[in-house]
This record gives C-alpha cells, sequence and structure tokens, in this order.
C-alpha cells in the first residue's frame, strides 16, 4: 500500500526524528481501523506499508519517481502514529552502536559466532539467501532450518533491497553465482541464535547483519520461500 | 589465457550428507581441509551449499578426494 499523508499527519512526523537520511519507520493506526500497522514513510509525506511487499512497492516508486508516485496516491490519514525503536527493527542496540556506513551497512563489531546468545522472541523474522532452489540447510520436510545454519534479519535484507545493495559483497559471500532465493524463517521464542555483523572475506566488505542458529530452528519455523528481491 | 574462476566439484551424496550435518562458516558456505587419497592435504577451500567444492589453484576430481573435514577457525 502506498498512501499520501495529508498535512495534519506530515506534520507530526516532522516533529519526530528520522529513522533513517529521508525516511521514518512507525507504527501508526489508520483512521476507523484499530490496529496498528507498520509504514515506512518518504519525506514525512509518502508512506509505504513495511511488510514483505515492500521491496515491489519501493520499485513502482523509482520506476514511476517520488513526484508522480505522491500525486498519484491517494490519501490516508493516521489516528496516531509513533516512531519504531530502531532496537524493534531487529537490530540489538549494541549493533546500532557500531557505525552505519553506505547502503545501510553496518561497520566494525563481531561475527555472530563471536557474540552472546540470545533467545527469538517469537516475531522477527529472518532470511537466509541463496543462489540455489534447494538449499540444503532448509529442512522442507519439518519446515526448519538446520543446525548450524545463518541467515539474516528480515529488516537487513530489506536494508539490502532498498539501498539495491549487493547481496554478495554485503553478505561476504564466496559465490560466484547470482542470489536467487529467499527463504524465510519465524523462530519461536525458544530458539537460540547469535547475532553479529557479517566482517570482511572472499574480497567483500561484509557489513550486512548475520545471525547463526547453532541448533537451529523449531519445526514449522520455515513458512516462505520467493525469488530474491520480491 | 587463464581462467581465474575456481573448478567447481559436485561432492558425492555421502560428502553432501555428512557436511550438510555440520555447521557453516558463512550464510550458504562452509571452509573445508579435503585429504587426497595419495595423503596430500588441501586446506581451506569453500563449498557452497554443502555441495558444491570450489577449487582456486587445484585441478584434482572427486575420486582423488579421500576426507573433507571442516577447518580449523
Amino acid at each position: 500500500m502506498i498512501k499520501r499523508l495529508p498535512f495534519s499527519s506530515s506534520s507530526n512526523l516532522l516533529k519526530m526524528p528520522e529513522t533513517g537520511i529521508g525516511y521514518q519507520i512507525i507504527d501508526a493506526v489508520i483512521e476507523h481501523r484499530r490496529r496498528k500497522e507498520r509504514f515506512l514513510v518518504y519525506n514525512t509525506l509518502l508512506a509505504v506499508s513495511f511488510d514483505e511487499r515492500f521491496f515491489q512497492q519501493r520499485r513502482k516508486i523509482i520506476r514511476e519517481g517520488y513526484e508522480r508516485t505522491l500525486n498519484k496516491a491517494s490519501y490516508i490519514s493516521f489516528e496516531s502514529a509513533s516512531l519504531v525503536n530502531k532496537s524493534q527493527l531487529g537490530i540489538s542496540p549494541r549493533l546500532m552502536m557500531e557505525g552505519k556506513g553506505d547502503k545501510g551497512r553496518h561497520e566494525g563489531g563481531n561475527g555472530a559466532t563471536d557474540n552472546p546468545k540470545e533467545n527469538a522472541d517469537g516475531k522477527e523474522i529472518f532470511v537466509r539467501i541463496s543462489a540455489y532452489e534447494n538449499d540444503r540447510r532448509i529442512d522442507e520436510k519439518n519446515k526448519k532450518l538446520l543446525p548450524g545454519s545463518y541467515t539474516t534479519t528480515h529488516n537487513d535484507y530489506l536494508t539490502c533491497l532498498t539501498y539495491d545493495d549487493d547481496p554478495i559483497d554485503r553478505y561476504a559471500l564466496p559465490n560466484d553465482e547470482d542470489i536467487e532465493w529467499a527463504f524465510y524463517i519465524q523462530p519461536e521464542r525458544k530458539d537460540e541464535l547469535q547475532r553479529g555483523i557479517v566482517q570482511p572475506a572472499f574480497g567483500h566488505a561484509g557489513g550486512g547483519i548475520e545471525a547463526f542458529f547453532e541448533k537451529g530452528t523449531s519445526k514449522n519455523t520455515y513458512y516462505n520461500k520467493k525469488p530474491y528481491g520480491q | 589465457m587463464a581462467n581465474d574462476k575456481p573448478k567447481k566439484i559436485k561432492l558425492d551424496k555421502e560428502q553432501i550428507e555428512y557436511l550438510s550435518k555440520l555447521p557453516e562458516t558463512g550464510m550458504g558456505y562452509q571452509i573445508v581441509d579435503i585429504t587426497l587419497k595419495n595423503g596430500r592435504k588441501i586446506n581451506n577451500q569453500t563449498v557452497l551449499n554443502s555441495e558444491f567444492l570450489l577449487l582456486e589453484n587445484d585441478d584434482i576430481s572427486l575420486e582423488q578426494i579421500s576426507k573433507i573435514e571442516l577447518s580449523k577457525k
């Protein structure tokens, strides 16, 4: 959903800090609806649902241009809106203390296996990108991630797509093949992970977020496979 | 003209199953040490998807491989 915000909502957002250059990520209640929805708002005016279709919508905006999209978009009003804390975006406060460089990449910090274990919160989504549709770390039968597997966070995946970043360089992968697939995993609370910053390797800079699941994830936590970027 | 692209060998089923049970080094890959049947060791090679061995400089065949282990960090 791509919507234009009226003056009142835009003015409210202007009073809040940005999440990144030129945008804010907010939780908002749309008028006459009761539940909160998450949006990425460009320039306090153009609100895009921050969900799994976000990248498609963003492509549409790039294709059509910001001004044209804004002029075409119908209005939506928020009853309330609050800025999403960066900690709610799936990046730990510790990681947020590291510098953030070009294309939303992180600088410094440790790789995942050098950081302490944490439990998943049952809500956060992780994405495993792969050149292979038959990725061997995905247990299709039990719908889970196998022990000893890496993913990135859904948030970092979206950031990678938002900036049209090169996933091979961001996640310091040795592949000479294009990344074709994205596997979606939502671990349960009992599932443990270690979270960190991808360290430089194979001549690539790294700087993406990585999550290592030493014991894998519980059954039925793998729930979707999509072509990369869709 | 030299081809800089690493040679890619598809491992056999047993090796794939073995590596699938071992932890990854990074998303989608493992760094392994290979022992050949003649005793020679080739260290720090990359395996993609627990399935494809990438060889940077060595021209060996699947039949020459005796053992694959994860490289020690």
